[in-house]
């Protein structure tokens, strides 16, 4: 008898040290949850989102002064380094020299058989020997660098933009061999030296990691258009691929367009009328 | 915030690259902007002063965490 009551005293004493423990936890629930219950994490108000983003690039509107101005956008403005800068040796005084083969690039001009290899014809019209062709990341649907990368560093968000989280890279460079379109650079030294102006929206990144276009993601969540869109004039148009009443595909509807290595069954996001 | 603020900037910098979501709406309703240094709201945008905010604790407690290493303290631009 007296082992039973022993027992018992302390199911009841085990189940009273338990709600004891957990008041001061719920209580703290409870007074959070008056007024707007439990934190959570939103966009922004005027954020522009889509099903899959795209762009087309209208190569008739595009010069070489433009090109150079869609690339000096992107590039300032992402503190991408440029190699043909001069480095200050005051604050940099163990810069060694530079490898241009080594240089980092977002967006930038490309000749056509170079972009579009597979499309060169023996007898090819004179003018496309002399269009700039800007060519980028193309943020593919099947995109090969995002099944490259072991550490998920790279990977295509649900809105289609393949974009890389730099804290996660290691640097292995598998994307880059994956990437059939050259779209992405590593940073083989510390890029500082090689970036004139600072730009504080946006962070650099360090050397042992990848980068590329990420289609101004951080613009896009703030309702603004890309660099290279602002930059260029109206020859560049970003917008919702899976839409048909959006922009792009208005564009695309009305012109022919060529997609780069589509053979390869990565399919590009980005368009290029002819 | 001393203790855990290396789990919540992990948990923001997932839901700021993969979930593009960028604003925190907090428990008692006040807003931030889910970046280490960019605008307003953000952690720099209120605690200006990165020596006291940051580096005072991370000295003492030795430890060096390479946020700075890409990330811009908008002071320290000249």
């Amino acid at each position: 008898m007296m082992k039973k009551s022993r027992r018992r005293f302390l199911k009841v004493a085990g189940i009273a040290a338990i709600g004891l423990g957990a008041a001061p936890a719920m209580n703290f629930a409870a007074s959070d949850s008056h007024g707007s219950a439990k934190a959570v994490k939103n966009k922004n108000e005027n954020v522009l989102e889509a099903k899959r983003w795209g762009m087309v690039i209208d190569t008739g509107k595009l010069n070489d002064k433009i090109a150079k101005q869609i690339t000096n956008a992107c590039h300032t403005q992402h503190n991408v380094p440029d190699f043909t800068h001069e480095v200050d040796t005051e604050k940099f005084p163990k810069t060694r020299p530079v490898n241009h083969k080594q240089e980092v690039k977002w967006i930038w001009k490309e000749k056509f058989h170079y972009a579009f290899p597979d499309k060169e014809d023996e007898f090819l019209a004179e003018k496309f020997h002399h269009l700039p062709f800007m060519v980028l990341c193309n943020h593919c649907k099947n995109a090969p660098c995002v099944q490259a990368c072991p550490t998920q560093a790279t990977f295509s968000r649900e809105d289609g933009i393949v974009i890389m989280d730099f804290h996660r890279c290691i640097g292995c460079r598998f994307c880059m061999a994956a990437c059939p379109y050259g779209s992405r650079s590593f940073n083989y030294r510390n890029p500082l030296p090689f970036i004139a102006e600072l730009d504080p929206d946006f962070p650099f990144r360090s050397k042992g990691v990848v980068e590329k276009c990420n289609l101004c993601a951080e613009r896009l969540a703030k309702g603004e258009q890309p660099h290279c869109v602002e930059a260029a004039e109206g020859a560049i148009v970003v917008g919702d691929l899976e839409d048909p009443e959006s922009e792009i595909r208005k564009l695309l509807r009305e012109n022919y367009s060529i997609r780069r290595k589509q053979s390869l069954g990565t399919e590009p996001s980005v368009y290029y009328i002819v | 915030m001393r203790a855990n603020h290396m789990s919540l900037l992990d948990e923001w910098r997932d839901a700021v690259v993969r979930d593009a979501d960028r604003i925190y709406v907090a428990a008692n309703g006040h807003s931030f902007n889910m970046s280490l240094s960019t605008g307003e709201n953000s952690c720099l945008g209120c605690h200006e002063d990165k020596a006291k905010f940051c580096d005072s604790c991370h000295d003492y407690t030795s430890v060096s965490p390479y946020c700075w290493e890409c990330h811009i303290n908008p002071k320290e631009i000249e």
